[in-house]
Order: C-alpha cells, then sequence, then structure tokens
C-alpha cells in the first residue's frame, strides 16, 4: 500500500469514527420543578356598604316615641380562598353623630355591632356574605336631639 | 390587587408560613331621629283631656302631659266642638313655646287648658256629653 492509499484510509476512518460516535452518545435530561401555592386569601367585594338603622320601616328614621329597638343591616359580599375560613374583625359598637350643625351637632348615639357570616370560602368564583346588623336601643334614641346622625366603622377580614 | 397585595402575595410564596394583610371595607351608618311629639300615655293624662273642664272654677283649666322629639318646638291646635262653647277663642294653652326635651321617662311637658272665665261657654258644655269635648292636637 501505498503511503497515499494509507492516508486516505486513516481519513476515512477518523470520519467514520466521528460520525458513529455521535449517534451513540446517550440523550441528556433534566427535571424541572414546579411550584404553585395556592394561598388562603379572602376578600371584599361590595364597595361600599351601608346601614340604615330604622323602627319604622323607612329609610334612617327613628320614631323616638316607639318602645321599638331600631335596627339596620349591610349584606357585604366576600369570598376567600376555596378551604379558607375568613376571620371577620367587627367592631362591637359605632358611634353616629349628628350632622346638623347647630341643631344638634356633636350629640351622638352608641349602636351595637353584630355579624354573621356564610362561613368558609369556597373559591374566587363564589359569593359569600358577611351581614352587619346596628342596632339602638330606646334607651339611647328616646332622648336624642332631632336630625339625621352619621358614621362609619371598618370591617376587616383576613387572611 | 394592589402592588402591595403582589408583594405580600410573593413574600408568602418566597417565605411560607406567610400572613396576608387584613382586607377591610368601610361601612356607613345612618339613622335620623324624627320630630315627634306624643300626649303621654299614661292614665293620668286621658282624664284631663277628656272630661270637660271645671266649670265650677272661675278659670277652668285641664293639665295636659306631653313629650316631644328633644329639641322639637311643638305646635297646638285647640278646638272646642260644642253647641255652647264653640266658641274656642275663649280657650287658651299655656307654655306652648316649651321645647321637647325627649322621650324619656322624666321628660314630659305640661300643657294647661285655660277657659276665659267662669261664665265661659265652655262651663255650660253638658258633662260627658262628647260635643261637649275640648281637642288640643299637637304636631308633628
Amino acid at each position: 500500500m501505498s503511503t497515499r492509499s494509507l492516508k486516505r484510509l486513516l481519513v476515512s476512518a477518523a470520519v467514520a469514527s466521528t460520525f458513529a460516535a455521535g449517534s451513540a452518545q446517550a440523550s441528556d435530561s433534566v427535571s424541572v420543578t414546579v411550584n404553585a401555592t395556592i394561598i388562603g386569601v379572602c376578600k371584599f367585594f361590595t364597595a361600599a356598604p351601608t346601614i340604615n338603622i330604622t323602627n319604622t320601616g323607612t329609610g334612617s328614621n327613628i320614631d323616638p316615641s316607639s318602645a321599638t329597638t331600631a335596627s339596620g343591616n349591610a349584606a357585604i359580599t366576600y369570598k376567600c380562598t376555596n378551604g379558607t375560613t375568613p376571620i371577620f374583625t367587627v367592631p362591637a359598637t359605632a358611634t353616629v353623630t349628628c350632622t346638623t350643625s347647630g341643631t344638634c351637632g356633636a350629640t351622638t348615639m352608641t349602636p351595637t355591632v353584630t355579624s354573621v357570616n356564610t362561613g368558609a370560602g369556597t373559591g374566587f368564583g363564589n359569593n359569600q356574605t358577611l351581614t352587619v346588623t346596628a342596632q339602638i336601643t330606646n334607651a339611647n334614641f328616646q332622648n336624642a336631639l332631632v336630625g339625621p346622625y352619621s358614621g362609619s366603622m371598618t370591617v376587616s377580614v383576613s387572611p | 390587587m394592589s402592588t402591595r397585595s403582589l408583594f405580600a402575595v410573593a413574600a408568602c410564596v418566597l417565605v411560607p408560613p406567610c400572613t396576608l394583610a387584613a382586607e377591610s371595607v368601610t361601612v356607613q351608618v345612618y339613622a335620623n331621629v324624627l320630630p315627634v311629639c306624643r300626649f303621654a300615655a299614661s292614665p293620668a293624662f286621658e282624664a284631663p283631656v277628656n272630661r270637660p273642664l271645671d266649670s265650677g272654677a272661675a278659670s277652668p283649666a285641664g293639665a295636659i302631659t306631653y313629650r316631644c322629639t328633644n329639641g322639637l318646638a311643638p305646635a297646638f291646635t285647640i278646638t272646642a266642638s260644642c253647641g255652647a262653647c264653640s266658641d274656642s277663642g275663649r280657650l287658651w294653652l299655656s307654655d306652648i313655646s316649651a321645647a321637647g326635651r325627649g322621650m324619656g321617662s322624666g321628660r314630659e311637658l305640661t300643657l294647661v287648658v285655660t277657659a276665659s272665665g267662669a261664665q265661659g261657654p265652655v262651663q255650660t258644655a253638658a258633662a260627658g256629653v262628647a260635643p261637649s269635648e275640648v281637642s288640643v292636637t299637637v304636631s308633628p
């Protein structure tokens, strides 16, 4: 075999070896860990809840000569993560102040506040209801100065 | 969801367990104390209103108690509807300018209905006959 023929043979072998080696390698892989955490969270979905306290059945009117306790409530929509139990913070009392300056301004009444709710969340596709009730007893309103009263209170939910 | 909430959620994911900030809503509360006046509902009130004024007195009078919403000035009207005493001008009310002091116990006000004199037509009204009644109305 001539030197020239030997070179050709060696080159051909090297090329073949290269292709053969590449096709024989094992495929590589890596495990990708995917995490997702559904957090327990509750949100209110009533923008401006209002309670009109009345013992006449009309608006927020209170007849001070009536022995009937004045009462009103607001239905506040909330949603929670499915299975999450909401924890509500509702004040025990609120304060309403007469808004007519010069006649009864600065006088106040103190409604008592209670609440009930429809329980744990069932996901953000389903509404739940927190009903907040405010009451003013006869003893509280019977000697109140005539006029309109208003106030506000903050209701919270967690998580 | 606010930026603050997004950060809170991110913190929860990175460092569980976590506590999200409480969600709050402001509840507006309204009440409107109405202006009302009521005659006292006690039996002591009924008698002087329904009986004829004492015709034996020189200036017969009957006292009526009432209550009004605190701060409210009441308005009274009086009528005497009987044949002999149709002239209600001979009757008048005292203490009509007193403002209400509330509806609670001990907050009563007294209204005195007075006839003009012993010879007034009220005196001649027949006792116990309905048309001889004097009617007093308070508003609101």
